[in-house]
C-alpha cells in the first residue's frame, strides 16, 4: 500500500494513539463521528468499518442499510484539544457499500465525482473560504436572544480581548491539524469573528471546513462559550457568511489569469463566472440550505440577494477582486452568497458543475454591475436584467427541481433526499406564528 | 564450375532464386565479392540464410572494414558469419565495428562459457595506479557484454542451444553484469564495512528466462544494521544503487545496455530505492497488494552479498504462499486478469506477442495463478521459472498432461519469434513486424521455408488459438481428477486443493460445487465421459457470471433429467454455441432453466442467432394449430399449444439475454406468440366443439392489446360474439368457449401457464364474459366511464373472427377517440382518479421510487400520459390511433409541442423500466416490479445489462423516472385543456 497509509500506522505507534475519530459528514452537512482501536485501522483500511446507513440522514434506505466507512490516509491528524498523552487522531472516510462500490449518498464523493469532471478537462478546483461566525456567551435556553460576547465591530480591537483569545486558540489549533490560516478579524456585528483559510484544492478545503467547525466549536467550550454558524441570528445585524474565493488550475497554471484581459480575467475565468450567474437561482438550495439562510440574503449590505456580478463591487453575486499586479497565479473570484452553514462538498460540487457548464457551453458574461444593487429599484434592476436570487427556502427549492444540473451533479439519491428533506423543513417553518406576528397583528386585529 | 565463369546474369538469376528483394544492388555486391569468395560455395549457403539482401550488404561493409586475413576460408567462421549477418543487423554492425574481438569469436568452433570471468576481467584495475573513470568502466563493461551477447546468439542461431538455455544464459550474463557494475559502484562510493548490498532479481531475470533485450527487474536489499548506522547506511547503499543504474543504462559512448527497473519495490516510483530487509518484512506485513505477492514469486539473488540475498528471499516466501488466503485475492486476481486482456490497444491485438489472449503475459499469469493457489500447501510447485514451474503443476497432477504440453508449445514458440524479432535491431519490442520482409525474415528463422511469412503467421494464429481454447479450461479441467473416485497412478490434486481452487475463481460454495461435479463425472456410463470432457469449459464460463453456483446447480438438474437422452449428449458435444449459451443462461435465468428442462428439445434454438430470432406469426399459428389437431380433444391440442408456445418463450428469452433482439422486439414476440396461441386454439376449438352457426372474436387489451406484453403479463381480452340463430344457445356457446379457452391455458401441464383475463369487461366481474356486439354497443352507450374509454385506446383484434373484431373496434371508436376529447368533467374525473390510484395501488413498505410499474415515472406514469393524449386529440391526429406506447409517444411532439428530448426521455424510462421488469422475472423467476437496491439480483442484472457497477442502475433508473414523471405531470395534472 501506499507511503501515506504506512505512515499513519507508524504516527499511531509513535505517539501512542489510543483512539482513531473515523470522520464523514451527511447529506445536510453535519459531521458524523465513529471512534475505532489503533488495532481496527488496517482492517478499516482494507475493508472500511461497518456501520448502520439508515441511521445517517440521506444515506440509505432502511432495509439495506450496511455500508462501510473507509479511512482516506491522507486526512489523518491528531486532534490537539485531546492531549498529548493517549492522544486521538482523526480521518475522513469515503462510504462504500458492501460490493466496494462508492456510495451515491456520500458528500464527499458527490465532490469528488464534480472534481473528477473538471480533471477530465484539465482543471483543478481551488477555493478559498473567509468563515465568519458568532461567539456567544452560552448557548441560550429556548426563547431567550443569545447574547454576544462582545459589542464591537469590523477590524476593532475590543478591549475584553476575549474574541482575540479566542482567534489566537482557535488558529494555534487549526495550525497544529495543519489547516493554514490566511486571515482573522473581528467581523461588523457584535461577537461576530472572521477566519479566512490559506486556499487548497476544494476536497481539502471541504475537510478542512468540516475540521474547522469542529474546532471552533471546541475551543469556544474550553473558554467557556459558544459559538455558531447560524446564518442569521439576529435581525438587526449582518449574517454569517462563507465568501468563497475561487480558481481553476491548468497543472501549474492559473486558467483564469490572461493578462492584459479586463480585470486580467481569462476567458475561462469569464466563462466560469456566466455559469455560476446562469445556474445560480437552481443551486441557491444547495449554497443557503437553512430557512435561516434567506434572512441573511434578504438583509442587504454585504449579502447579495440578486444573480449578477462586478469589480469589487460588494452588493454583487459574484465578485471579481483587484489584481494584484504580477501576481497572476492569485487570479480568482469570489461568490459571496454562500452561508457558513452549507456542506462544503455539496456546495463546492454545484459551484463547479455550473462553472464548467459555463466553459463547455461558451456562455457569454453578462454586462457588469456597477451600482450597488440594493439601491435600485426593482424596475431598473428589470430593465439592466437582473434577476433576484430565490428569496426564500421554498423559491429556492422550486427552482432546485427544475435544475439537471443539480441532479446530475448531486447524483440522484442526494438530489431526490435533499429535496425532500428540504421541502418538510420549509413545511414545518411555515405553519409557525412568529414574534413579528405577534408584536404586529396581536394589538390591531 | 569455376566461380569467374558465373556471369552477372547467372548470380542475377540466383539471386531471384533466394528471394532478394533488391536485386541491383545485390548482385554488385557478389560480384564485387568474387576475389574473396568462391561465388558457388557462398551462393550455395546464402541459400540457408533469412535475408540475402540483408546478409550481402553486412558482408560488404565487413569486407571494406576489417582486415580479413583468412577469415572467409574457414567454412566454419563464414558459416557463422553468414547465419548471423541474417537475423541481427545490431550484431553484425557491433563485428563491423569491432573487427578484432568479434572475429576472434567467429572463429572459434568451441565457444567458452564465462560471463563472470570475462566481465570482471573488463572493469578489473590493472595495476594500483589504474584510475579508471567511471565512464571508463562503463564502457569497457558494456562491450565486453555484448561481446559475451554475441556468444549467446550465435549458439542460438546455430541451433547449438535450445530456448532455455539461451534465456539462461541471457540472465546470467545480466547478473554477471550487474555484478561487475557493482563491483564498480562500490569502488567508487567505498561504503563502510556494515554496508551489504544484495541485488534482488525479479521478473523475467528472477525466473532465468530473460529475452535479449528486455528491461531487468530489480530489488535493492541491504542487511539490517543496528538504528543509529541505519541512515548512514542507506545513504550509501543507495549511491551505489543509483551507480549501477548509471554504470549500465546512462547515456555514454557505448550505448547503455538495458533500463534497470526497480518500480516493483514498495510505494514504485515515490519509494526508497533501497531498503533493509527488516523493512520490506514490514512492508509486505502491512501493506502489499496481491500483485506485490505474485511478484516476488520470481525473486532471486542475483548480485551482492549473498547471505543478504538469501535471507530477503526467504523471508518473503511466506508472504507469497498466504497471498490465497487473503480477503481481497479473488477479485484481484480478476481484476488483474481483466486487465491483462483489456490493456492492449485494438490496433495491436493481432501483432502484439506479449498481451492478449494466449499471449506470453497471459500464460505466465495463468501459471503463476496456479502456483500461488496450490503453493502453499505444496512445496513441489514453487519454482520461478515458467517452464519448471509448468512442469511440476504437471507432475503433481495441477495441469492437465495435453494442456501442459501446448502451453508449452505455445509458449516455447512465442518467445523464440520474440527472441528473433529483438535481434534484428536488439530493440525491446514485442511487436510483430509489419513488413511481409521483415516477415519473411522471421518465418525462414522459424524454419518455415516457402512462404515463409504466410507460414509464419499461419502458425502463430494456430498456437494462440489453441492456448486460447485450453486457457478457458486450464484451470478447471484437474478438478474433476480431483473429484474423481477412479483409482490410477495419475497424481491427482486434493479435494482440499480442489475446493481452494474454486473459491478463488469465484464459487460462493465450493463444497456443494464439488459435489455437483462429482455427481457429473462419476462412473463410466456415456453421459459421465462426456460431461467430464465438456465441464472444464463449462465451469470456465459460469464463473464469468456473477452466479456460476446457481448455474452449475441447474446444470447438475438438467443433466438428470435429460443425461440420457443420447441427442442432448451429441449436442454437448459437438455444439459449443449452445453449450456456451446454456452455461451462461443456467447462471443467469432459472425461469429458462426449468423450461429447458422440460422442453429440452428446444435447447437446438441457442446453435445461431439466426436461430433466435422470433418465429413469423403466421408460422406459429400452422404449427401450433396442426399439432392441435392432431391430437384427442381440445384439452390435449391446446396442451399440445402451450408446448409450443413454451419452445418459443425459451427462443425469445435467450434472445432478450444475449441481447440478439431489443426488449420492443421481445415485448411484440411475446404478445404475437400469444396471439398465435388464441388463434390456433380458437380454431381448434372450432373443430373439436362445432357449435351453431356464431363467429367469435377475441379483442386484446391492456399491455397485450398494446402489442407490449412482459413475461409475466396476463392476457387482457374480452370476447365478442355475433350469431344468426337463437341467441341463448349462441351464448351458451361462447361463454363455453371463453371459459375452456381460460381454464386449459390455466391447467398445470408442460408449457407455462397463460393467464387469460376477462376482468377488463363492461361491468367487470358480474358481467357476462362475453356478448354479442349490440349488447356492448347498448352498454357503451349507457354506462360507460371514463376508465372504460381509457382502456378500451388499447382495444385490438387479436384471434377469432376478424370482420368481426373490426365490427367491434369501430363500433368503440367514438368512445375511445372522442370528437371534442375529454369534457371538463372526465377530465378532472381521469386526473382524480390518476392520483387517487398513486396513493392506493402502490404496495405498502416499498419506496415508491423502485416501483418499475407504478412508482413515479414508472411504466404506468409513461402510459397514462399516452392515453391522456391520445383521448384528447387522437379524434384529430389519427396518427395517434394506435395500441402501441411508443408510438405514440413519438408523435407528442408534433401534437402538443413536447421537446424532442422529453420524448427520448419518456421513451428511455418507459424501456428501462420494461427491459429490467423482464430481467427480473427471468432472473428471480417470480413476477417483481421493485428494483432491489443490492442484491445478488440486482447484480445478474447489471451483467445482463452490462453495467459493471450495480449502483449505476439505480442512479440511472432514478434519474430516467425523475424525468419522466416531470412530463408526465406537466402533461397530464398541468396541461390547461378546454
Amino acid at each position: 500500500m501506499d507511503k501515506q497509509t504506512e505512515f499513519v500506522l507508524r504516527t499511531i505507534e509513535e505517539r501512542d494513539i489510543r483512539f482513531i475519530r473515523l470522520w464523514f459528514t451527511d447529506v445536510l452537512g453535519t459531521l458524523k463521528s465513529v471512534a475505532i482501536a489503533p488495532a481496527e485501522l488496517e482492517g478499516a483500511f482494507e475493508e472500511g468499518i461497518g456501520f448502520d446507513g439508515s441511521a445517517i440522514e440521506g444515506f440509505a434506505r432502511v432495509h439495506e442499510s450496511d455500508m462501510l466507512a473507509k479511512p482516506d490516509p491522507s486526512t489523518f491528524q491528531v486532534l490537539p484539544w485531546r492531549g498529548d498523552t493517549n492522544s486521538v487522531a482523526r480521518m475522513f472516510c469515503d462510504i462504500h457499500m458492501p460490493d466496494g462500490s462508492n456510495s451515491y449518498a456520500d458528500p464527499r464523493f458527490v465532490l469528488k465525482r464534480a472534481l473528477s469532471k473538471a480533471a477530465d478537462l484539465g482543471f483543478t478546483f481551488y477555493t478559498h473560504p473567509e468563515i465568519e461566525f458568532f461567539l456567544f456567551k452560552e448557548l441560550p435556553p429556548s426563547g431567550v436572544a443569545p447574547e454576544p460576547i462582545d459589542s464591537v465591530g469590523y477590524f476593532d480591537h475590543s478591549p475584553s480581548g476575549k474574541g482575540h483569545d479566542f482567534r489566537r486558540s482557535a488558529i494555534t489549533m487549526l495550525e497544529a491539524m495543519g489547516i493554514s490560516v490566511e486571515f482573522s478579524h473581528h467581523e461588523g456585528a457584535p461577537g461576530q469573528q472572521e477566519i479566512d483559510l490559506r486556499y487548497a484544492d476544494a476536497l481539502t478545503t471541504a475537510d478542512n471546513i468540516m475540521t474547522f467547525r469542529t474546532v471552533v466549536k471546541e475551543v469556544a467550550l474550553q473558554q467557556g462559550l459558544y459559538a455558531s454558524f447560524m446564518p442569521k441570528p439576529f435581525t438587526q445585524y449582518p449574517g454569517s457568511g462563507m465568501h468563497t474565493h475561487m480558481s481553476l488550475f491548468e497543472g501549474d497554471k492559473n486558467a483564469f489569469y490572461e493578462p492584459g484581459a479586463a480585470f486580467q480575467l481569462s476567458k475561462v475565468g469569464k466563462a466560469f463566472v456566466a455559469g455560476i450567474l446562469h445556474h445560480a437561482p437552481e443551486i441557491t438550495a444547495v449554497l443557503n440550505q437553512w430557512v435561516n439562510s434567506y434572512k441573511r440574503l434578504a438583509g442587504g449590505g454585504e449579502a447579495p440577494a440578486h444573480v449578477c456580478w462586478g469589480h469589487n463591487n460588494r452588493s454583487a453575486l459574484i465578485r471579481v477582486p483587484m489584481y494584484k499586479p504580477g501576481k497572476g497565479n492569485s487570479s480568482r473570484i469570489e461568490i459571496r452568497s454562500l452561508d457558513s452553514a452549507t456542506n462544503p462538498y455539496l456546495a463546492f460540487a454545484v459551484l463547479l458543475s455550473a462553472g464548467l457548464k459555463g466553459i463547455e457551453n461558451d456562455y457569454p458574461l453578462p454586462a457588469e454591475a456597477e451600482d450597488n444593487v440594493w439601491s435600485l429599484t426593482d424596475i431598473e434592476r428589470t430593465a439592466l436584467g437582473i434577476r433576484p436570487l430565490p428569496t426564500s427556502l421554498s423559491s429556492a427549492i422550486s427552482a432546485m427541481e427544475e435544475s439537471e444540473l443539480v441532479a446530475e451533479t448531486l447524483g440522484e439519491h442526494v438530489f431526490d433526499f435533499f429535496l425532500r428533506n428540504k421541502r418538510a423543513e420549509w413545511d414545518e417553518y411555515r405553519k409557525q406564528v412568529t414574534p413579528l406576528e405577534l408584536a404586529k397583528h396581536l394589538p390591531i386585529l | 564450375m569455376n566461380s569467374e565463369s558465373l556471369s552477372v546474369q547467372v548470380l542475377r538469376s540466383h539471386l531471384v532464386a533466394l528471394g532478394s528483394a533488391n536485386l541491383d544492388e545485390s548482385v554488385e555486391i557478389l560480384d564485387k565479392l568474387r576475389d574473396i569468395f568462391d561465388l558457388e560455395e557462398l551462393i550455395a549457403e546464402l541459400s540457408l540464410t533469412a535475408d540475402v539482401d540483408l546478409v550481402l550488404q553486412q558482408t560488404a561493409q565487413l569486407v571494406a572494414n576489417a582486415t580479413l586475413g583468412d577469415f572467409f576460408q574457414l567454412p566454419g567462421a563464414r558459416h557463422r558469419w553468414l547465419q548471423l549477418a541474417g537475423v541481427s543487423k545490431a550484431l553484425s554492425v557491433f563485428c563491423i565495428q569491432n573487427p578484432i574481438e568479434s572475429m576472434e569469436i567467429l572463429r572459434t568452433e568451441e565457444i567458452t562459457w564465462n560471463f563472470g570471468q570475462a566481465l570482471s576481467a573488463a572493469i578489473a584495475l590493472n595495476s594500483q595506479s589504474d584510475a579508471q573513470s567511471l565512464s571508463d568502466a562503463s564502457n569497457r563493461l558494456r562491450k565486453q557484454y555484448r561481446i559475451e551477447l554475441l556468444k549467446i546468439a550465435l549458439a542460438d542461431l546455430l541451433g547449438e542451444a535450445s530456448f532455455e538455455t539461451t534465456a539462461l544464459r541471457l540472465s546470467d550474463l545480466a547478473d554477471a553484469t550487474l555484478e561487475a557494475a557493482l563491483v564498480v559502484a562500490v569502488r567508487e562510493v567505498q561504503p563502510s564495512a556494515d554496508c551489504s548490498l544484495s541485488l534482488i532479481a525479479m521478473g523475467k531475470t528472477g525466473g532465468r528466462e530473460l529475452n535479449y533485450i528486455s528491461d531487468v527487474d530489480v530489488l535493492f536489499v541491504v542487511d539490517d544494521v543496528a538504528e543509529e548506522h541505519l541512515s548512514r547506511v542507506l545513504r550509501e547503499s543507495t549511491l551505489i544503487a543509483q551507480m549501477v543504474m548509471h554504470i549500465v543504462s546512462s547515456p555514454q559512448m557505448e550505448l547503455p545496455l538495458w533500463q534497470i527497473d526497480a518500480n516493483l519495490r514498495p510505494e514504485g516510483k515515490d519509494g526508497a530505492l533501497v531498503r533493509t530487509v527488516s523493512s520490506y518484512k514490514n512492508y509486505y506485513e502491512r501493506w502489499a497488494e496481491t500483485w506485490e505477492y505474485q511478484s516476488l514469486l520470481k525473486a532471486r539473488p542475483m548480485a551482492g552479498d549473498r547471505h543478504v540475498g538469501e535471507s530477503f528471499v526467504a523471508m518473503v516466501q511466506p508472504f507469497i504462499w498466504r497471498a490465497a488466503e487473503r480477503e481481497n485475492f479473488v477479485s484481484d486476481v480478476q481484476s488483474m486478469r481483466k486487465r491483462v486482456i483489456e490493456n492492449i490497444p485494438a490496433m495491436h491485438t493481432e501483432r502484439e506477442l506479449k498481451l492478449g489472449v494466449g499471449g506470453l503475459r497471459d500464460i505466465e499469469f495463468a501459471i503463476q495463478l496456479l502456483q500461488l493457489v496450490h503453493g502453499k500447501t505444496d512445496e513441489a510447485i514453487r519454482s520461478s521459472n515458467t517452464l519448471v514451474a509448468l512442469d511440476c503443476l504437471t507432475r503433481w497432477g495441477y495441469v492437465g498432461r495435453e494442456d501442459a504440453e501446448t502451453l508449452r508449445a505455445t509458449y516455447i514458440f512465442e518467445r523464440q519469434l520474440e527472441h528473433r524479432i529483438q535481434m534484428f535491431e536488439m530493440q525491446r519490442t514485442h511487436l510483430l513486424p509489419e513488413s511481409q520482409a521483415d516477415l519473411r525474415r522471421l518465418g525462414r528463422l522459424l524454419g518455415f521455408k516457402a512462404e515463409a511469412a504466410d507460414g509464419l503467421l499461419k502458425s502463430l494464429h494456430q498456437y494462440r488459438y489453441e492456448a486460447r481454447r485450453l486457457h478457458e479450461k486450464l484451470f478447471y479441467k484437474p478438478l474433476l481428477q480431483a473429484v474423481a473416485r477412479a483409482d490410477s497412478d495419475v497424481v491427482r490434486m486434493s479435494l482440499d486443493a480442489a475446493i481452494t481452487r474454486l473459491a478463488a475463481l469465484g464459487f460462493q460454495d465450493p463444497e456443494a460445487a464439488i459435489r455437483h461435479i462429482q455427481f457429473l463425472t462419476s462412473g463410466v456410463s456415456r453421459r459421465a465421459i462426456i460431461q467430464r470432457n465438456l465441464l472444464p469449459v463449462v465451469l470456465a464460463w459460469m464463473a464469468d457470471t456473477p452466479n456460476p453456483d446457481g448455474g452449475l446447480l441447474r446444470f447438475r438438474n438438467l443433466s438428470e433429467s435429460m443425461g440420457e437422452t443420447p441427442w442432448y449428449l451429441r449436442l454437448l458435444r459437438d455444439e459449443s454455441l449452445v453449450l456456451q449459451r446454456l452455461a451462461r443462461l443456467l447462471c443467469v435465468s432459472p425461469f429458462i432453466a426449468s423450461m429447458l428442462e422440460r422442453t429440452p428439445e428446444a435447447m437446438s434454438v441457442l446453435g445461431s442467432d439466426d436461430q433466435l430470432f422470433p418465429r413469423e406469426k403466421s408460422a406459429l399459428i400452422l404449427e401450433m394449430q396442426q399439432t392441435a389437431l392432431r391430437q384427442r380433444d381440445f384439452a390435449a391440442g391446446v396442451e399440445a399449444i402451450r408446448r409450443i408456445r413454451q419452445r418459443e418463450l425459451i427462443r425469445i428469452a435467450t434472445a432478450d439475454v444475449f441481447q440478439v433482439i431489443t426488449t420492443e422486439i421481445v415485448l411484440q414476440a411475446l404478445s404475437e406468440l400469444t396471439d398465435a396461441a388464441l388463434e390456433s386454439a380458437y380454431q381448434s376449438y372450432l373443430e373439436f366443439h362445432p357449435g351453431p352457426n356464431v363467429e367469435i372474436s377475441i379483442i386484446g387489451l391492456g399491455r397485450y392489446g398494446g402489442s407490449e406484453m412482459a413475461y409475466s403479463s396476463d392476457a387482457d381480452v374480452m370476447i365478442v360474439f355475433e350469431g344468426t340463430g337463437e341467441v341463448e344457445s349462441e351464448s351458451a356457446y361462447a361463454f363455453d368457449f371463453a371459459s375452456t379457452l381460460q381454464r386449459t391455458f390455466a391447467t398445470p401441464a408442460v408449457g407455462p401457464t397463460l393467464k387469460i383475463d376477462f376482468d377488463l369487461r363492461p361491468e367487470g366481474k358480474n358481467g357476462p364474459i362475453a356478448r354479442t356486439l349490440s349488447s356492448y354497443r347498448e352498454y357503451y352507450e349507457k354506462w360507460s366511464l371514463t376508465w372504460e374509454s381509457q382502456a378500451l385506446l388499447r382495444a385490438r383484434c387479436v384471434a377469432g373472427n376478424s370482420i368481426l373484431g373490426q365490427d367491434f373496434l369501430n363500433l368503440i371508436a367514438p368512445l375511445r377517440f372522442p370528437e371534442h376529447g375529454l369534457s371538463e368533467i372526465e377530465l378532472r374525473d381521469i386526473r382524480t382518479m390518476k392520483a387517487r390510484v398513486e396513493s392506493e395501488r402502490l404496495p405498502r413498505g416499498i419506496d415508491p421510487k423502485f416501483h418499475l410499474k407504478l412508482g413515479p415515472g414508472g411504466l404506468s406514469d409513461i402510459e397514462w400520459l399516452v392515453q391522456f393524449v391520445q383521448l384528447n386529440f387522437a379524434h384529430d391526429f389519427p396518427d395517434l390511433k394506435s395500441t402501441s406506447t411508443i408510438t405514440v409517444l413519438e408523435q407528442l411532439t408534433k401534437v402538443i409541442g413536447l421537446s424532442e428530448s422529453d420524448v427520448v426521455d419518456c421513451k428511455r424510462a418507459w424501456l428501462l423500466a420494461a427491459t429490467i421488469r423482464n430481467y427480473l422475472y427471468l432472473v428471480d423467476s417470480k413476477d417483481s416490479d421493485v428494483l432491489p437496491s443490492q442484491s445478488l439480483t440486482l447484480k445478474i442484472i447489471a451483467y445482463l445489462l452490462h453495467e459493471e457497477n450495480s449502483a449505476n442502475i439505480l442512479e440511472q433508473w432514478m434519474r430516467l423516472s425523475r424525468r419522466a414523471r416531470k412530463i408526465f405531470t406537466q402533461v397530464v395534472y398541468e396541461m390547461p385543456l378546454t
